[in-house]
């Protein structure tokens, strides 16, 4: 008897977890018919939500590739304590509250921010503009990205970085054509986290870039808007988000798959 | 000629070696831990040696007083890891290509292509073109391994411990295998290994490593017959491997 009870309390306090986090979307689901789906759809601030979301995030995933696969890079090859004290900053994001991030945007790229005087023109600010939306995103998704696609190059054998070496294959050579080919299922895990950060982002978004429709008013912005004016559109907005996440989280577990 | 002067330090252990490497093939003996292999790093350039010179036909790929360190890739020297390193994401046909292209940047696709074939016939395994690395046998990864590494026309070839992945055997076959392309090859060729009898066999000449130093050097017949220390003898013996 006394055999059985480890496993069931174990499976017992398992499931209660489970529950807890399959039932609100099962609940989103199976509350959301075809009706209220179209319906909610069909609204004007729905499409343009979504066109700003998927073309802020687009922006925003591609800079983050661009610019956090070299850092990657970088925190991979390097064993010095100023790397690691970066690799550990770049992880900050990930674990600060978006409304501390909101206000850490606005001091830094706002109208009086550190940086404006020196990059904007004296009378504009960044703030409240499809590019804050930008920044917001890279902001709290890059992390992600950092990551994973260090740990992804940190596990090419380092001696088939030193026999490409050997074969006179230079610092750009070694990049492309072996650590980068290597390490891709791994960066292409980060990039789907990434991009699903970005594309749930709320927070940071809301201080920095605001709530102004089809300027800054992303998917899940439009939500928390139609939550109170039309809760159909807050529902299905909802359900196409969850689809969203459903789909990259699929793609994801598919590249590590394949790893 | 090869020539190794190095001094250098690797955690606790002091290397200091000299080695001069004539066309043919020296085999640098000793237990673990004495140094070998970062002696084989110093000389690709991955260590950096505190002091010492390495030059190859004359030209100075490290030189500590005349501040010269060329990086790994413009020393031309070929090497061969203990595990082959065979890119795994290539096929045979293009881990020797990738060789090629590093070479010769600006070769047409079709000719270098050719040209890696040649270089897989030469070591008797263009049948393995189409393969992944993850599929070859110990043997044949070190036959395709050898043939990238000669992609790259190196002026001299370092091998780390060739035959240890490799069943008893297999290594006395490879042994024999390598004693003969190696040979051929006219390249000053270092082979590290931590068993004597690859010397017996391959070495024209050989180098006992101890702690980081070079107790005796000369053909293992001479180290067999008169070895400097008792550590030589019994190494030379297979006592001390």
């Amino acid at each position: 008897m006394s055999r059985l009870v480890f496993p069931a309390v174990m499976g017992a306090l398992a499931t209660a977890l489970a529950l807890a986090l399959l039932l609100p979307l099962v609940a989103l689901v199976v509350r959301t018919g075809p009706e209220q789906l179209a319906a909610g759809l069909a609204s004007p601030t729905a499409w343009a939500a979504l066109r700003l979301s998927v073309i802020t995030t687009a922006v925003s995933l591609a800079g983050v590739l661009l610019l956090g696969t070299p850092l990657a890079w970088l925190l991979s090859r390097s064993r010095s304590r100023f790397a690691r004290a970066v690799e550990t900053l770049a992880q900050l994001p990930i674990v600060i509250p978006p409304a501390v991030a909101g206000v850490a945007l606005l001091l830094a790229w706002g109208r009086n921010g550190l940086l404006a005087g020196v990059l904007f023109p004296r009378d504009w600010s960044l703030a409240l503009t499809g590019g804050a939306v930008v920044m917001a995103q890279v902001f709290v998704s890059a992390p992600l990205y950092v990551q994973a696609a260090t740990a992804a190059f940190r596990r090419v054998d380092e001696e088939l970085l030193v026999v490409a070496r050997t074969l006179g294959a230079g610092p750009a050579r070694v990049f492309l054509r072996v650590a980068l080919p290597l390490a891709a299922p791994g960066l292409a895990s980060g990039a789907g986290l990434s991009f699903s950060r970005a594309l749930g982002e709320f927070g940071a978004t809301l201080m920095f870039a605001g709530n102004l429709e089809r300027v800054t008013q992303t998917l899940p912005l439009a939500i928390y808007s139609a939550l109170e004016s039309d809760p159909r559109v807050a529902q299905a907005l909802s359900v196409l988000l969850l689809a969203c996440a459903f789909g990259l989280l699929l793609a994801v577990r598919l590249a590590q798959r394949e790893r | 000629m090869l020539e190794v002067r190095l001094r250098g330090y690797v955690g606790t252990l002091a290397l200091e070696v000299e080695l001069d490497v004539a066309p043919g093939i020296f085999v640098l003996v000793g237990p673990n831990g004495a140094g070998k292999t970062s002696t084989l790093k110093m000389l690709l350039g991955l260590l950096r040696p505190a002091s010492g010179r390495v030059s190859l036909a004359g030209e100075a790929l490290f030189d500590h007083q005349r501040r010269i360190d060329l990086p790994t890739e413009e020393r031309g020297l070929g090497y061969l890891p203990q595990g082959f390193a065979l890119f795994p994401h290539l096929t045979v046909q293009q881990n020797v290509e990738f060789a090629v292209a590093c070479r010769a940047p600006s070769l047409p696709r079709a000719a270098r292509a050719d040209e890696a074939r040649q270089f897989l016939r030469a070591l008797d395994v263009p049948a393995l073109a189409d393969r992944r690395p993850a599929s070859l046998s110990g043997g044949e990864a070190q036959a395709v391994a050898l043939a990238r590494a000669l992609a790259s026309r190196p002026r001299a070839l370092l091998l780390d411990e060739p035959l240890a992945a490799l069943d008893p055997g297999t290594r006395r076959r490879v042994r024999a295998y390598l004693r003969e392309r190696l040979g051929a090859l006219g390249l000053p060729t270092i082979i590290v290994s931590h068993a004597p009898e690859d010397a017996e066999v391959l070495a024209d000449r050989c180098a006992v490593l101890e702690q980081g130093r070079v107790v005796q050097a000369g053909a293992f017949a001479e180290l067999k017959a008169r070895p400097a220390t008792d550590f030589v003898a019994a190494f030379v013996r297979g006592d001390a491997a």
